[in-house]
């Protein structure tokens, strides 16, 4: 059986995208696949989903949480079997190093529809008519609400946390715009910020992604961005790839969950619909993938049935 | 004047040119093999080079069943000396002879033996361990040599009771009283039945009424147990209650070493004779320490037993009483008498050191 | 120009020629800039020497940290199954009889209502899984300490490179040894949990140094005296008497261990409570994040309780009030309980009802902030163009119409200067200190901290160095400051220092007043006490959201993170310091006639000045000990540094970056400890 899995892993990754007729053992079922459970809620949906779903195929499961950074250390060495939902924007340094290296295994796009840009809360079209062009952004009125003690006299514009990278700041250099970038530390503080501004009504523009459970609460517009200087991610915000990534000794070890995760996708409309449910506490997470399962049969089941014979 | 205990005596401890020397190289000074050493040169360059001789070329003897009180201001290296001879701490030199082998240099294993069976020692803080019972204070040594429960809390109950604070066996040290406290640093010293009995300023620390008390007790104690003793002190009068003889330190060194009589009445230099001024003769000098042969004249006055303060016949000598008959001396030897004569000369030297400025 | 009462001491003129040094260096830095901005050319690859120097060792060691890791994980696991079955009731029970027996009748209400209040908030299974943390950490970090402890109290040479190690091991920034400790115990709650042991040993090391230390020589003495061979002297004496400090430092260590548990979700643990603070910081729910670090006070309040009062029990050894065969049979009961209600099938935990209370605080705070936002833009803006502003960028950065209404002209400056002049003219009449240090605070003002000639900064700190610490606290001075210059990280450790001594500055105003207003009434003591209790026992994290929402991303926020932090030292040891003055001085002096403003000033505090120096000691090290905290709401500090190196795994910045901060705190523990006392190395004879 050793053998035949060794020779299947290569062929495996150049036959499963011809067709479900592909079958593949179960592997080691008996031991548990572990998921990666990270910080935000998007991602812990589509992990409990991928779970779901392989429980249903006959494997066990385990979640474990980890930071969104150091869970590629965990994903190379193996501690960690899979992680569903891994934006390719945001992915430290570690990610490439071992992707080269061959430790982890990018097994494909998780189906997301994603946005990235600028984004500003809905009231500022009252108080910057432009919007949402970046014109506005170089309206002297409309700067001068964005301004704070420690940007004067620019408009304060928030940046992703440092550890992030500042492509913002890069890209309002090429455009001349009189803003400072200010990094905001962490997803929670620019969360904290994009819900205070709303309540209080304080002007703010701010970098940002979607689908995120904050753009169900709080009304925003998104700012037609000035036209790229340079065709590159620094000079150029597109929206993001969300692939899934396994450990590479996943497909060996358990042929048929890497052909179930394979085809495993997550609409951007699903999630965004539980992320809701979670936000406003009418289900946990455990409920709302629950009730996933239990109504999209005919979704999942085609991806075990393709995995398993 | 004829010293009845000197007559025939077993030395139980034997002290010869004991040095013991703080500082940064003290073992340095005494790579003398062969050589004698000239103790006040010595001791002169050691303080020249920035050392300490704490306890400068001691000798003497202690005699089984006798207490020998070393006595000294503090700094005078009294209690450096008793931890030297206990081997608390290390000498640098000489001898501490006991129980056939020199207790200076025995290595580990025989200390522990020797300090487990033969040795015991009141500290002047108490030295008790918080956390256990008075009992199982007192059961400690015996816990040590590994002696079962019952069979060391049955013996730990008969110490307790010794000291007469068989009541008491489960208070915790925090709450007895201070002479209390110190009846159970007895009662554990006592635990092992030891031969030699070290005290270290046993009683400095207790209130001077119970002080008081806390001597009697010794010397009750000490009355029937008959140890060796070796205790130290700074108060003079304790010294000469207690002593059967004394050894006095000063800077490290003993100055002079005889009985309680013999330190008053010829005090070896004039910082004996300062020391011992504030002593009042009449208490401490008893009639035995005046005592002479009766030579055939006889007593006039009534007899009086030898540990008698000569104060206690100042009445009879002012009736015109002359000579007394000594009772309870060593039997067997000759009759004693003590003579006004010599009481009187006595409370002169008393009342001369009371008209000094 | 010196009063003749008070001449210039020899501190004077040290402190003095700095001044002046300073001074010609802030002008000289006009023509050569090189004196006062740190030369950019100047940069060495530090991180990577240290990845160089670093890495094999790690890769050495981590098939030993590796092998460790499965051990470690199997007694967590077991642990945490364990508490995780039991239901809650045969839990609640079982824990108050533990607490009835150690503690006594008072104890066991307080672990009964906590615990039932973490039942109610939801948080059972998570509060479970922080408990087994804990339980794995705390007794490691006990023997560990206590081993180090005996061994420095053994070999007295190794104390002061012991003591030094602790130092660092309690300032170095547990988020920068996060990446080495993964790369030896690999990915899971293993290396969080030796992050938190790591943190936790040195208050257990320290007791153990100063109770073994303490033990009464006689006590030793008379213990050798019975026979005691070298093993039974410390087992039977030393050991024994030394327990009730031994106790304390379990108390600490536990504490310690708590705080950091927050640390192991970070990098991999499971559903526990740091778990569910970060994700309630990652998604800004104020009330979610309050609730769970409500969870963490209780257990913490419930664990120092508890192990404080078995501390004292030790000393005491007051009959406890429940007799062992009852606590027994209690056991016996609860275990019973345990596997009828397993059985059953009833778990009795409530509903998610309390989470939604924490949704209306969100929503409330939000109606708060909208409708309190100009009043706290209002407080923010002053405090940033009054304090913030000058300290960051100095009278000439700052110098705008908008700011002050002027632009720096030749004639704003000879004005400044001339103003400064005068002032310090006027406190030389005080005594000759007050002028240096009213020199030193215009020529700052006029830079600011971060703009202030680095060459300066060097002496002024290798010199405070020098003089409270030898040779020794120079080397680490010295080290840090340049390690900082040459891998380009000056500014932002000026800035760390910056953002640290502003909120000393409001600390110690705040906190000062506070605990001054405190000794005078024991009402206020009464309100305050529990508030201090929490804001130190709460996970710093918590106290971002709040801040965040009022006053925006940026420098402020983190400023008003570490004050929230770093008030409570002050106010506690300024109100112990003057509860505990002296009274016959206090009486003597109102005999004498001092009105109570004379007797706080010119009585009480002189008096209560170890306190105050104690309290500023303890702001500084809570301040610093926030910096990679506050970070998480945008600052451009070494704290933002140490974030970075992890979130690109390089082992080598991150231990850069966190050096320079424990050389930070290190620098100004040592300073602000003893800045008299010359250092000595008195060395106690040992006894046996």
């Amino acid at each position: 059986m050793t053998r035949t899995l060794a020779l299947g892993t290569t062929m495996l990754v150049a036959l499963s995208t011809l067709s479900a007729a592909v079958a593949a053992d179960l592997g080691a079922a008996n031991e548990p696949i572990r998921l990666a459970m990270l910080e935000w809620s998007g991602a812990q949906i589509s992990s409990q989903l991928a779970g779901k779903v392989l429980e249903k195929a006959g494997y066990k499961v385990e979640y474990v949480t980890a930071g969104n950074y150091p869970h590629f250390t965990g994903l190379a060495d193996g501690d960690i079997s899979a992680s569903v939902e891994v934006w390719l924007n945001n992915v430290g340094e570690v990610f490439p190093k071992v992707l080269a290296e061959g430790k982890i295994e990018d097994i494909g796009t998780l189906g997301l529809t994603t946005n990235e840009g600028w984004i500003y809360p809905k009231f500022m079209e009252d108080l910057c008519p432009a919007l949402p062009s970046w014109e506005a952004l170089k309206d002297p009125a409309c700067v001068g609400l964005l301004a704070t003690p420690d940007t004067l006299p620019n408009g304060r514009f928030l940046d992703y946390p440092a550890d992030w990278g500042s492509r913002a700041a890069t890209i309002i250099a090429d455009n001349s715009l009189p803003l400072t970038a200010v990094p905001s530390g962490s997803e929670g503080a620019m969360i904290a910020e994009l819900r205070a501004a709303a309540s209080a009504k304080t002007p703010l523009v701010m970098m940002f992604w979607a689908p995120h459970f904050i753009l169900a609460e709080v009304d925003v517009g998104w700012i037609a961005m000035p036209p790229c200087t340079e065709d590159t991610n620094e000079h150029c915000i597109k929206a993001p790839d969300v692939d899934k990534v396994v450990w590479s000794g996943f497909a060996e070890k358990w042929p048929a969950a890497y052909e179930i995760l394979k085809a495993f996708r997550v609409t951007t409309e699903d999630q965004q619909k539980m992320m809701l449910a979670l936000d406003n506490q009418s289900g946990t997470l455990e409920s709302v993938t629950d009730a996933w399962v239990a109504e999209n049969e005919a979704i999942w089941k085609p991806w075990i049935d393709a995995g398993v014979n | 004047m004829p010293d009845p205990i000197a007559a025939a005596p077993k030395v139980m401890l034997g002290c010869r040119n004991l040095w013991k020397v703080f500082g940064r190289v003290p073992g340095y000074y005494f790579d003398t093999a062969g050589y004698s050493i000239d103790a006040e040169a010595l001791a002169n360059r050691l303080r020249a080079e920035g050392h300490i001789p704490a306890v400068i070329d001691a000798s003497f003897d202690v005699h089984e069943g006798e207490i020998f009180v070393i006595m000294g201001l503090s700094g005078s290296g009294k209690s450096t000396l008793v931890r030297c001879l206990s081997r608390l701490q290390d000498a640098e030199h000489g001898t501490i002879a006991f129980d056939g082998l020199n207790l200076r240099t025995a290595g580990a294993r025989t200390l522990i033996e020797i300090r487990r069976n033969k040795m015991g020692m009141v500290f002047q803080s108490f030295g008790l361990l918080p956390h256990l019972s008075a009992l199982e204070n007192v059961a400690f040594p015996l816990k040590l040599q590994g002696v079962g429960r019952a069979m060391r809390e049955a013996r730990a109950q008969e110490m307790l009771d010794l000291v007469e604070l068989g009541n008491r066996a489960g208070a915790l040290p925090s709450e007895l009283s201070g002479g209390q406290q110190q009846r159970v640093g007895i009662a554990r010293s006592l635990a092992t039945d030891p031969d030699l009995w070290f005290l270290d300023e046993p009683f400095s620390a207790l209130d001077p009424l119970i002080r008081r008390q806390m001597q009697d007790e010794f010397l009750r104690l000490q009355r029937q147990l008959k140890k060796t003793i070796v205790f130290i002190t700074h108060d003079i009068m304790e010294a000469c209650r207690l002593a059967d003889r004394i050894a006095l330190m000063r800077g490290g060194r003993i100055i002079q070493i005889g009985t309680p009589a013999q330190i008053l009445l010829s005090p070896a230099d004039s910082y004996v004779a300062d020391f011992t001024a504030e002593v009042a003769l009449s208490r401490a000098i008893r009639v035995a320490d005046l005592a002479e042969q009766a030579e055939g004249s006889c007593a006039d006055g009534m007899p009086v037993k030898a540990d008698t303060p000569i104060e206690a016949l100042l009445p009879a000598i002012a009736e015109g009483r002359q000579r007394f008959a000594v009772t309870g001396g060593t039997p067997g030897a000759a009759e004693m008498v003590v003579t006004a004569q010599s009481i009187l000369a006595v409370l002169r030297r008393d009342a001369q050191h009371a008209a000094l400025p | 120009m010196t009063n003749d009462r008070r001449n210039p001491t020899s501190a004077d003129r040290l402190w003095l020629g700095l001044l002046v040094l300073s001074v010609m260096l802030t002008i000289a830095g006009r023509w050569f800039p090189w004196l006062s901005g740190f030369p950019t050319g100047w940069t060495l690859p530090v991180s990577q020497w240290a990845n160089a120097a670093f890495l094999p060792i790690f890769e050495f060691a981590r098939p030993f940290g590796r092998s460790t890791t499965p051990v470690i994980e199997a007694v967590l696991g077991a642990i945490r199954a364990g508490l995780v079955w039991i239901p809650w009731p045969a839990a609640v029970l079982a824990i108050c009889l533990v607490a009835l027996r150690a503690c006594g009748w008072r104890v066991m209400v307080l672990a009964a209502l906590s615990l039932l209040a973490v039942v109610g908030i939801g948080y059972w299974a998570q509060a479970m899984n922080t408990l087994a943390l804990v339980l794995v950490s705390v007794p490691t970090s006990v023997v560990l300490g206590f081993g180090v402890g005996a061994l420095a109290h053994r070999l007295p040479r190794l104390r002061p490179l012991i003591e030094a190690l602790l130092d660092v091991m309690q300032t170095y920034p547990a988020f920068a040894y996060l990446i080495p400790l993964l790369l030896l115990f690999g990915f899971g709650p293993a290396a969080g949990l030796l992050a938190s042991v790591v943190f936790a040993v040195p208050p257990m090391v320290r007791n153990t140094i100063v109770g073994l230390g303490a033990v009464p020589a006689e006590i030793i003495e008379s213990a050798a005296m019975a026979g005691a061979r070298p093993g039974q002297l410390f087992w039977q004496a030393r050991v024994p008497v030394a327990l009730p400090q031994l106790l304390i430092g379990l108390n600490q260590t536990t504490m310690a261990a708590l705080s950091m548990v927050i640390i192991v979700a970070i990098i991999g643990g499971f559903d526990d409570i740091g778990w569910e603070i970060l994700s309630a910081m990652r998604k800004a729910e104020m009330g979610r994040s309050l609730a769970s670090g409500l969870v963490i006070v209780l257990l913490a309040v419930l664990l120092d309780r508890m192990t404080s009062g078995i501390a004292r029990q030790s000393r005491l050894r007051r009959a406890p009030p429940i007799a062992g065969r009852n606590l027994v049979i209690g056991l016996l009961l609860a275990a019973l309980l345990a596997t009828g209600l397993k059985l059953a099938g009833w778990t009795l935990l409530p509903g998610d009802g309390a989470r939604s209370l924490f949704r209306h605080l969100d929503l409330w705070l939000l109606d708060f902030v909208a409708w309190s936002a100009p009043a706290f833009a209002l407080l923010r803006n002053a405090i940033t163009y009054g304090l913030m502003l000058p300290m960051r960028l100095g009278f000439s950065g700052s110098a705008s119409p908008m700011v002050w209404g002027l632009t720096l002209t030749p004639a704003v400056t000879a004005g400044y200067v001339a103003v400064a002049l005068g002032l310090v003219v006027l406190a030389a009449r005080r005594s000759p200190r007050a002028a240096v240090a009213t020199g030193f605070a215009a020529l700052l003002f006029w830079s600011g901290l971060p703009g202030f000639p680095w060459t300066a900064t060097l002496a002024i700190v290798g010199a405070a160095a020098w003089r409270s610490g030898g040779p020794w606290l120079l080397g680490l001075a010295a080290s840090g400051l340049l390690i900082a210059g040459v891998s380009g990280l000056w500014v932002p450790m000026m800035q760390s220092i910056y953002l640290c001594a502003v909120a000393v500055v409001i600390c110690f105003a705040l906190g000062g007043a506070l605990g001054i207003a405190a000794a005078q009434s024991d009402r206020l003591s009464a309100v305050l006490r529990p508030i201090n209790d929490a804001l130190q026992t709460m996970p710093q994290f918590v106290f971002l959201i709040p801040a965040l929402m009022l006053f925006k991303v940026g420098e402020f926020t983190a400023l008003i993170a570490i004050v929230l932090y770093a008030i409570v030292p002050p106010i506690r040891y300024v109100e112990h310091g003057l509860r505990t003055v002296r009274p016959d001085v206090v009486e003597a002096s109102r005999q004498m006639g001092a009105t109570p403003w004379q007797m706080l000033w010119q009585v009480k505090l002189p008096l209560a000045s170890d306190a105050v120096r104690l309290a500023l000691n303890q702001t500084v090290m809570a301040a610093v000990s926030m910096l990679v905290i506050a970070a998480l709401v945008g600052t451009r500090e070494l704290g933002q540094e140490v974030y970075v190196a992890l979130s690109k795994a390089d082992a080598g910045r991150g231990l850069v970056a966190g050096w320079i901060i424990a050389c930070i705190a290190l620098v100004a523990d040592r300073v602000l400890r003893r800045r008299r006392a010359p250092p000595s190395h008195a060395t106690l004879p040992e006894k046996t």
